[in-house]
């Protein structure tokens, strides 16, 4: 890739909101038909809620394949560290793997009947895989999260009214509503930030690439694209450093000098900008001396996700204010040819970032209020295609990592009831699945961001 | 009343995206008055068109008409097109390059032109029947996404329509589409028109010309239009006073957008509401490597998300305050400290009077010129002095209001 942007990184890049977003305070304005979820008093749900593609109740399920959580199977992962229980010290990250995910590679169904019928050159060998119960496997790939233990495995996520388009489900992944892409003009991470976030924090929530992410989009909050240039420019100089150092003196001085109207709100600005480059800088210097000492750095690869994780963990531990981290994966997870290879070495890229991110944050005794959320737009087919790779699908695999319990939740969809576009049919929207994680880990009260209540997920994060 | 050179400033801030070095010096002799009408009359662009197929579109796209808004030759009708193209929205998101380039001859066609027409030609342009769905719709299955948005956003305001009337315009609208083969085309499609007529906005409409008609003679259009265009030009909404006085003349001349331009900026309030508003992420990009005589990445415009051809969404570009956010000034701290190395030397021993003149600010707060001696006097080599002052002027708060 040059350095000008191709059509994916356009389409990650580029506003959202295509369409006719609502606007004039109409987040709220988004239509929610009586099957898109129940709504009132959020009953806390272990059986996945059968439905139709269009939305609608199934009043005669067929029998699910799997009894929902099976927690109690996978007493040979190791134990995992309980969380903080203080959510206000509580922070998340959320992993996006744009292009669209195979759960089912990532976490194999290895023991379910019509796996290996459906996948005939893409599917993982049940003797490769790391076995979590007698149904589910990790990809051969992730041993060191299989190792390290403390992941939830959610079934089943995505739009009970799904579309096939990476541009149309990336952007209801990124505003929060399963049914269109244009409901919100705020992202679900600006609208978490909103209700969660600190008045005085330079941003609650951090997207780490290069433009103001349509994910992070805010009504209030302060949110920000990560700086490209980091915290050097506006703070640390060395007064050695003559220019740089007189730099940053005067802009300090531009900051605070208070005022009234723009020019206030100018400064004010300048001073949050400054306030969190010396967090940045703190960070840095923090990690030099910890190294001066003789401290073994943590070797992150030097991936997109490696690099988001080593910002993320070093602004955690300097400051307090920053909430949630977004961090994009720029790998090629649309495979819709040759599969398996391909995705191995993603699985193996993504374990090792998410290994050193872990135990950075446990030397930063950050491990119990940490934790790592998955997100694609959509999963891929359950058939493979001729060209021994998979298509666009629905429903995907979502994994949640740290301070968890090990365990499979949610329901996998049948392989056997289909959609019309021979798809898998979502039993979890992903506006429940944001609403479990926001509400059990942050204390959000998701009714507020989704337009009214959620169901939440069984007992996960419970 | 502040000294001409402020107030020479203040209109090539809010009239092109400027000002550049020496320009004030140059319209200074003239004054401000024929300075005024210089920049009204000056005219619109003709540049070549990008060539479309050679490589990313949309990076040619983006890159072609950047240069252009960010240059000294982007004059008054530059900075109209752009009002329209923040107004009257598409994006490339859910378009692609060869239509925006249509959209966009359509823009330059009718920016300083009459609205009517513009917005007879919006209404069936492939771009925007690709943005707001009306390619394909028909009267018996209408989509009713630009009806909706065409009176909410482009022509009237909520509270000027009903849900039927909604519900009707997208009827009306209904048999265009775009034409893929053999180049980009509309078509209409008789067969997929309403047969019989059907209310809106108390007429009986049976056509999308109909429709925009109908629209352009609602009592609410005139004055939606004046509200829009004042608070991009002045920076604040007009007084009702003023609205009904604008837009009575704006419907006597037949919805000719130059006279009513010119009404609001030949008032002498214009001269008055100097940095009343931030710089948006564009005037700044562009003001800020003029000054620093540079051409910034376009990725730093993408810090700033202000991206020609993508609006974040059909609402376009959000207001005032959203220019406003410590990510911003970050970036921009970045990219002014990394553009001013190279900076000429000052000429002569008053160095904050000479950057802040080169940047085109006269007034600025006793705080910020206070702080730029002090950095001035910090240093001792011409060198460092240079470097300095120019890293410092396009972080100033003033800088970054218009």
């Amino acid at each position: 890739m040059s350095n000008s942007f191709s059509r994916r990184d356009f389409l990650r890049w580029a506003s959202a909101g295509a369409g006719a977003a609502a606007v004039g305070g109409g987040i709220w304005l988004t239509g929610r038909n009586a099957g898109d979820g129940p709504t009132g008093a959020a009953p806390v749900i272990r059986e996945p809620r059968p439905v139709t593609t269009d939305g609608s109740v199934d009043t005669d399920p067929e029998p699910s394949l799997t009894d929902g959580a099976s927690t109690d199977s996978v007493a040979e992962l190791p134990a995992t560290i309980p969380p903080t229980a203080d959510p206000s010290a509580r922070r998340l990250v959320v992993i996006e793997m744009g292009g669209g995910n195979d759960g089912f590679s990532m976490v194999v169904p290895y023991g379910v009947g019509g796996y290996y019928d459906r996948r005939q050159r893409t599917s993982i060998a049940a003797d490769s895989v790391q076995v979590i119960d007698d149904t589910y496997g990790l990809h051969p790939s992730l041993t060191r999260l299989f190792d390290r233990g403390g992941f939830s495995v959610v079934q089943g996520v995505g739009s009970f009214a799904p579309n096939l388009s990476h541009f149309d489900m990336e952007n209801r992944w990124w505003t929060g509503d399963p049914t269109r892409n244009d409901g919100y003009d705020t992202g679900v991470l600006g609208r978490l930030a909103d209700l969660i976030g600190d008045p005085a924090a330079a941003a609650v929530a951090i997207s780490h690439g290069q433009s103001n992410h349509p994910i992070i989009r805010s009504n209030r909050a302060a949110t920000m694209a990560l700086p490209g240039s980091g915290g050097g420019y506006l703070s640390g100089a060395d007064p050695g450093d003559v220019v740089r150092y007189q730099f940053q003196q005067a802009f300090s001085r531009f900051a605070s000098a208070g005022g009234d109207g723009w020019l206030g709100k100018m400064r004010r600005a300048d001073g949050l900008a400054a306030g969190f480059a010396a967090k940045l800088v703190e960070s840095e210097q923090a990690q030099y001396a910890a190294e001066e000492a003789g401290e073994e750095p943590i070797q992150y690869p030097g991936s997109s996700l490696g690099e988001g994780l080593r910002f993320a963990a070093r602004l955690f531990a300097s400051d307090s204010l920053t909430r949630v981290v977004h961090v994009p994966m720029h790998e090629n997870f649309d495979t819709h040819d040759n599969h398996l290879d391909p995705y191995a070495q993603i699985m193996n890229g993504f374990d090792e970032a998410i290994e050193a991110f872990r135990l950075d944050l446990e030397r930063r005794s950050l491990a119990d209020s940490v934790l790592i959320m998955t997100t694609s737009e959509f999963g891929r087919r359950i058939n493979d295609n001729g060209s021994n790779g998979l298509d666009h699908g629905t429903a995907s695999t979502a994994l949640l990592i740290g301070p968890v319990a090990n365990g499979i939740y949610g329901e996998l969809p049948s392989f056997d009831d289909l959609d019309e576009t021979d798809n898998l049919k979502a039993t979890i929207g992903f506006d429940q699945y944001y609403g479990t994680v926001f509400e059990r880990w942050l204390g959000a009260p998701t009714s507020e961001m989704f337009g009214g209540s959620v169901s939440l997920i069984g007992d996960l994060l419970a | 009343m502040a000294e001409d050179a402020a107030l020479i400033a203040h209109l090539l801030r809010r009239l092109t995206f400027g000002p550049f070095p020496g320009q004030v010096d140059e319209l200074i002799a003239q004054g401000v008055p024929a300075t005024l009408e210089q920049l009204l009359a000056a005219p619109a662009l003709t540049p070549d068109e990008p060539q479309l197929g050679t490589g990313d579109d949309y990076s040619v796209m983006r890159n072609w008409w950047r240069r252009i808004l960010v240059s000294r030759d982007a004059t008054l009708p530059e900075k109209i097109l752009w009002f329209w193209h923040g107004h009257l929205t598409s994006s490339l998101s859910k378009t692609e390059p060869g239509l925006m380039l249509i959209q966009h001859r359509t823009m330059r066609q009718h920016a300083l032109g009459n609205l009517r027409e513009f917005l007879q030609a919006m209404t069936i342009d492939p771009a925007m029947l690709e943005w707001l769905d009306g390619n394909g719709s028909t009267a018996e299955a209408p989509n009713e996404n630009y009806s909706r948005e065409l009176m909410e956003l482009f022509a009237l305001g909520v509270g000027n329509y009903s849900e039927a009337d909604v519900r009707a315009g997208s009827i009306a609208l209904a048999g265009w589409g775009v034409n893929y083969d053999g180049g980009i085309s509309t078509y209409f499609d008789e067969t997929l028109a309403p047969s019989e007529p059907v209310e809106f906005l108390g007429r009986m409409v049976s056509r999308a010309a109909e429709v925009v008609d109908a629209v352009c003679e609602h009592e609410a259009f005139a004055s939606w239009i004046v509200g829009r265009l004042y608070e991009f030009l002045v920076g604040e909404p007009p007084t009702d006073d003023r609205r009904t006085e604008l837009a009575s003349g704006f419907r006597d001349s037949g919805l000719e957008i130059r006279p009513l331009v010119e009404a609001i900026v030949r008032h002498p309030s214009f001269l008055e509401v100097r940095m009343n508003r931030p710089r948006t992420g564009i005037e700044w990009f562009a003001a800020a490597q003029g000054f620093l005589d540079a051409e910034f990445e376009e990725w730093r415009l993408y810090e700033l998300s202000h991206m020609p051809f993508e609006p974040p969404n059909v609402a376009g570009w959000p207001g005032h305050e959203r220019w406003v956010s410590a990510g911003a000034v970050m970036a921009k701290a970045a990219a002014a400290w990394e553009y001013s190395g190279d900076t000429p030397t000052f000429g002569t021993d008053d160095p904050v009077a000479e950057v802040l003149a080169k940047a085109g600010l006269y007034e600025v707060s006793d705080e910020t010129r206070a702080a730029l001696q002090d950095a001035a006097d910090s240093v001792d080599g011409r060198r460092e002095k240079s470097t300095l002052l120019h890293a410092l002027v396009p972080c100033t708060p003033e800088f970054n209001l218009a």
